[in-house]
């Protein structure tokens, strides 16, 4: 039988309490928890504790208000900034009624009184806390994916009918604007360029409406067992007429044992032909791209995986295609709205800044994770990861 | 060569009309340009078309009902046909996959030169087919 191992950290500045606490927790043998064990980590100060959360993963923490520097319900409103996911359970000395409603206004899960908690409150305050925490935040995790899915419907509704009522008003100027361009047919430039331009800017909104359909027709995907290293070896054959015009050369390493993924194939592409496209165009002209794939444990501690939102935990298996160029990196201030819509660095050249928060949606939407970074040996990688078959 | 009959069946009236200018300007066209889908057929019939250019959303009715009354008709049952409109294509295949065939979808908006290009090469497969 798998035990679940539930690390507590007992932050008490009062050595002997701390102590006996974690004494109490370590020697419980009480049935109906027999099938946990727990792990107690101890911190004097509330700086510490902020320093072991912010490093290690804790699921649950036993808080004494009064610490050496801060006191009140200020210590737990600090903490609980700090780590608004973790539960706490409050501990402390005098027993006040005011304050206990307090701490649990604050988000605190529980409040003991200092010893006057024997064995068995205790065990039950700390795990029915973190069972509690557990079920709230499975609980927002559910109400935030309603939200969002009833927003994508909306968007869809506006989109379909923005769709049809933009495109037949500009499917009139086009044909107006043939009709002028041979009325005015001669030797006069300047006119036909005025006609092409205002052609080009037809074909423009076209490009918003139909990237507004994209991004909102993409509850209906058509999920297959998929081999993802297919899905790029197309992806790289449609843009390779591109960057053979531009010497860029495509080194690319698959890992042939890769597990298989299950994605709407077609959707995928997109996401692949969206960043190839993207490193392409952000590289001088001879530049170097790779594109990767391998699977991988996701790492505790690295930035993956502790979010809800990342559909990942620390340990699973990911299948991950990096895409990465020796181009300039991406500038920092810029880097946290590349996937917000309608955000570009390329209006001037079209850029609608619809296609990463596409390509976003559409990974969200297969429960994975795309992630673009500077890397350290320069230039900028792009890696989607996926989850894989069970 | 007697010019081709084309039939144009859209609830747009200023697109229509500028279609309809637009295709007889070039001169190898004769075009009828109606904005009612329940006047489809009817037109059909007094005007005897070589294409149909079509729009599937029609106030008064679904233009691909619209043209399944006329294919039903033995006398247009291979008469070319564009499908021109706003609609993702996705959303006009899913009712009436039948409708394929020698049936052309394509996207509004879009330039004559190109809607041309495809009026010609549906001509020429129907007269070879």
């Amino acid at each position: 039988m798998q035990k679940n191992i539930i690390h507590v950290m007992v932050v008490e500045d009062d050595r002997d309490e701390a102590e006996l606490i974690g004494t109490l927790l370590t020697t419980a043998k009480i049935p109906e928890v027999s099938a946990e064990a727990f792990r107690v980590s101890y911190q004097t100060t509330l700086r510490g504790a902020m320093a072991e959360i912010a490093k290690e993963y804790v699921d649950v923490i036993l808080l004494d208000l009064n610490l050496p520097d801060s006191g009140g319900l200020d210590t737990l409103i600090k903490l609980r900034g700090e780590a608004p996911s973790i539960p706490i359970v409050v501990l402390t000395g005098a027993y006040d009624r005011k304050l206990a409603i307090d701490v649990l206004h604050r988000g605190a899960q529980d409040y003991l009184i200092k010893g006057k908690s024997d064995h068995q409150l205790l065990l039950r305050s700390v795990r029915y806390s973190v069972e509690r925490k557990r079920a709230e935040e499975e609980l927002k995790r559910i109400q935030t994916q309603l939200i969002q899915a009833e927003k994508m419907k909306s968007v869809g509704r506006l989109a379909a009918g923005a769709a049809h009522e933009v495109k037949n008003p500009l499917a009139i100027i086009m044909m107006g604007i043939d009709y002028l361009t041979r009325k005015f047919e001669g030797p006069d430039e300047k006119t036909k360029m005025i006609m092409q331009q205002m052609k080009d800017a037809v074909l423009r909104a076209d490009y918003v409406v139909k990237g507004l359909l994209n991004f909102s027709s993409l509850k209906d995907l058509d999920m297959k067992v998929t081999n993802l290293d297919e899905v790029l070896k197309e992806s790289i054959a449609l843009v390779r007429h591109a960057m053979e015009k531009r010497q860029i050369g495509i080194v690319t390493d698959f890992d042939p044992h890769l597990p298989m993924v299950k994605i709407d194939r077609s959707r995928i592409q997109q996401v692949f032909v969206n960043l190839l496209t993207n490193a392409e165009e952000s590289m001088p002209d001879g530049c170097q791209l790779t594109v990767k794939t391998y699977a991988k444990k996701v790492e505790s501690g690295s930035s993956v995986g502790y979010r809800t939102e990342d559909h990942f935990v620390p340990g699973q298996l990911s299948v991950v295609a990096e895409i990465s160029n020796t181009g300039p990196a991406i500038p920092e201030e810029i880097l946290e709205n590349i996937f917000d819509p309608f955000f570009t660095t390329k209006r001037e050249r079209g850029g609608t800044g619809l296609g990463l928060s596409v390509a976003k949606s559409i990974v969200d939407q297969h429960k994975g994770l795309i992630r673009i970074y500077n890397r350290e040996e320069g230039g900028v990688c792009a890696a989607v990861f996926l989850q894989p078959v069970d | 060569m007697s010019k081709k009959k084309i039939l144009v069946i859209d609830d747009e009236v200023n697109f229509s009309n500028l279609l309809k200018i637009n295709l007889e300007d070039i001169g190898e066209y004769e075009v009828k340009a109606i904005y009612k889908g329940s006047e489809g057929y009817e037109a059909a019939r007094e005007f005897c078309p070589d294409m149909i250019i079509i729009d599937v959303v029609l106030k008064d009715a679904d233009g691909r009902d619209v043209l399944s009354l006329i294919k039903s008709d033995s006398q247009f049952q291979h008469v070319s046909v564009i499908i021109l409109s706003a609609v993702p294509l996705k959303q006009i295949l899913e009712k009436h996959p039948v409708l394929l065939g020698n049936t052309l979808i394509l996207s509004k908006p879009i330039t004559l030169a190109m809607l041309v290009e495809h009026i010609h090469q549906q001509l020429k497969k129907s007269e070879n087919g």
